[in-house]
């Protein structure tokens, strides 16, 4: 497997070459290393979200013009979003932060979450998106695994259990960044009411399987 | 593939190359070019990297070739000024590389910018999209005029040891500029002067707002280029080499961009302020880079802040792994305020009070002041003029 990168926050840096991010976006809220947001180890990420700025980061990686394969865990710690809104937990950046080539949000209909992700093709627009997926108040792995193709494809797992594959034609589709956190739209509008955790995040870029899926 | 000059080889063996940018203002009497080969001989820099071909002068200067360009040139001894800060360097065993910025005219944006014959200005020769400034590489007049310039250009300045290829990208999105395009663009250059250095200056990431068609891992595979001048000039252009990390390094002697320019806001470092490039050449040190390119030579070259770095760096002074800046949390309040949580400490700033770096006191000794300790954060705009902290340090050692 060839790691794109491994992030913990175990060094309590939020800005770190192995630990941490490269590059922090925030132009609202509150992004933080914190004892409490930690699955394992002694830290994990919080991100607190503010209606309407962005509130995350991101690794930088070479080129990526075949695989990427990523995984984190997440737990949404009760945080609470109006129906019919979202908040982006994670995309890629391709070039400039009006185009993608992927994305997962985040859903809460006032009991359970969800999330759904979405496949750009080759225009950079988010052209197909999945099913809601809904998993419980608390910690979850889930992993994403991005194909360049005729079709190209985009796949979810939560903890281990592939929830769905989406598909659109992305072959001239590539980029070298990749960012968790909240709102990481261009647009973020949504106000939302308290944090959420992320730990251990991972990349590769040949598809390696990484959590037990 | 260039010919090694013994006096070069002896000069050189394991030190640190350090490469220096040249304006054309920089040169173009006798006792400047004097001035600068003693400067680098008593600084250790090792290569000149001088503008070829410009006319961004009154006069027109053209430094290079007088047919292609039909403009009035200044001469030092009978020769052009890069012809004789060639010849003299190369007796000290300084390197002078002719900068040479691929567009259709001498220079790009200027009112003295000369068109090369028998180009015209139009979107067949001039990718004009996106305000483009590079050659439209799909084009064979556009190239094989450059072409023949260069051709031209070492043919007349025999002391000239290479030819650094600056702009050798699109930024432009018109149908044909291609890898591919660029490539073969490159390689035609390769042919077209085999007996000289041949140097390109790449972007260090790719995600800027347009695709750049650099495919580096071809162009060092496939022996093009000799040497590569990676410019981490930027703050948002981490100092890294991405686009590398397919390409045999073993084939390619690469220096990396160190930036000293005064007065621009979106410029790592600033020679204004004393650390930076110290700060920046231990990066270097500490990532393993060997050789270090520095822009420009007319706004670094009087400081002592800069001597001395310099000389850290060429001695080994500055290979000591620092601690790293222990940020764990940052606030922003749009338009207001941000703080940062640095060893347990709330710093606070606002919004107001920043430009291009951070200016609160407190902040900047706790961040910035500190040698060696200082991520990169910047105010930072986008192309879609949104605000955001952007803070960087990707490649910082733990």
């Amino acid at each position: 497997m060839t790691t794109l990168f491994n992030v913990t926050f175990e060094n309590n840096m939020l800005i770190h070459p192995i630990s941490g991010y490269d590059n922090c976006y925030v132009s609202g809220g509150t992004l933080e290393v914190a004892a409490a947001a930690a699955y394992e180890g002694s830290y994990g990420l919080k991100s607190t979200p503010l209606a309407g700025t962005v509130t995350g980061g991101g690794k930088v990686t070479h080129d990526l013009t075949g695989k990427f394969r990523t995984a984190f865990y997440f737990d949404p710690n009760s945080i609470t979003i109006p129906s019919g809104s979202y908040i982006m937990i994670l995309r890629n950046f391709h070039y400039d932060l009006s185009q993608q080539a992927f994305n997962c949000t985040l859903t809460w209909n006032g009991s359970s979450y969800g999330i759904d992700i979405g496949l750009a093709d080759n225009t950079l627009n988010i052209v197909t998106w999945s099913s809601v997926y809904t998993f419980t108040d608390a910690w979850h792995l889930f992993e994403f695994y991005w194909q360049r193709g005729s079709p190209g494809s985009f796949q979810l797992w939560i903890d281990g259990t592939s929830q769905g594959t989406i598909t659109a034609t992305n072959t001239s589709v590539r980029f070298n960044n990749c960012g968790i956190g909240c709102n990481l739209r261009s647009s973020p509008s949504v106000s939302t009411t308290g944090s959420v955790y992320f730990d251990r995040w991972i990349a590769n870029d040949d598809g390696s399987q990484i959590g037990g899926v | 593939m260039v010919k090694k000059n013994h006096i070069y080889k002896k000069r050189y063996a394991n030190k640190p190359l350090i490469s220096m940018w040249l304006q054309y203002y920089a040169y173009d009497t006798k006792a400047e070019c004097d001035a600068i080969i003693q400067y680098c001989k008593d600084n250790g820099i090792t290569d000149l990297d001088a503008i070829a071909v410009n006319s961004d002068a009154t006069p027109k200067v053209c430094m290079g070739n007088s047919t292609l360009c039909n403009v009035t040139s200044t001469n030092i001894d009978g020769m052009k000024p890069i012809r004789y800060l060639a010849r003299e360097a190369k007796t000290h065993g300084i390197r002078v590389h002719a900068w040479w910025c691929i567009y259709i005219w001498t220079w790009w944006g200027t009112s003295n910018a000369v068109l090369l014959s028998p180009l015209t200005d139009n979107a067949t020769n001039h990718d004009t999209s996106n305000g483009g400034s590079t050659l439209n590489f799909s084009q064979s007049s556009p190239r094989t005029t450059v072409i023949n310039a260069i051709k031209d250009f070492a043919k007349e300045n025999p002391e000239v040891y290479g030819v650094n290829l600056d702009y050798i990208r699109t930024d432009g999105t018109v149908t044909g500029q291609t890898d591919a395009n660029v490539t073969s663009f490159v390689s035609e250059c390769r042919t077209a002067i085999p007996d000289r250095e041949l140097s390109a200056c790449t972007l260090s990431v790719l995600n800027i707002t347009y695709p750049v068609h650099q495919d580096m891992p071809s162009w060092i595979n496939n022996r093009y280029i000799d040497t590569c001048r990676v410019m981490g000039y930027y703050t948002s252009y981490p100092l890294k080499l991405y686009h590398m990390d397919q390409a045999d390094l073993s084939k390619v002697r690469f220096f990396m961009g160190t930036a000293t320019e005064q007065n621009s806001s979106d410029w790592a470092f600033n020679c204004t302020r004393p650390s930076d490039l110290r700060t920046t050449l231990r990066q270097h040190s500490e990532l393993g880079y060997p050789n270090a390119c520095i822009f420009d030579w007319v706004d670094a070259m009087d400081t002592v802040e800069f001597q001395e770095a310099l000389s850290d760096y060429l001695h080994g002074k500055l290979q000591a792994v620092v601690p790293y800046p222990a940020i764990t949390k940052i606030t922003v309040t749009p338009a207001t305020s941000f703080s940062l949580d640095i060893g347990g400490s709330t710093y606070t700033t606002l919004y107001s009070a920043i430009t291009d770096h951070i200016t609160t006191a407190s902040l900047k000794t706790h961040v910035e002041g500190i040698e060696g300790q200082r991520p990169w954060i910047h105010y930072y705009r986008p192309e879609n003029n949104s605000t955001y902290v952007r803070i960087l340090a990707g490649d910082w050692l733990p």
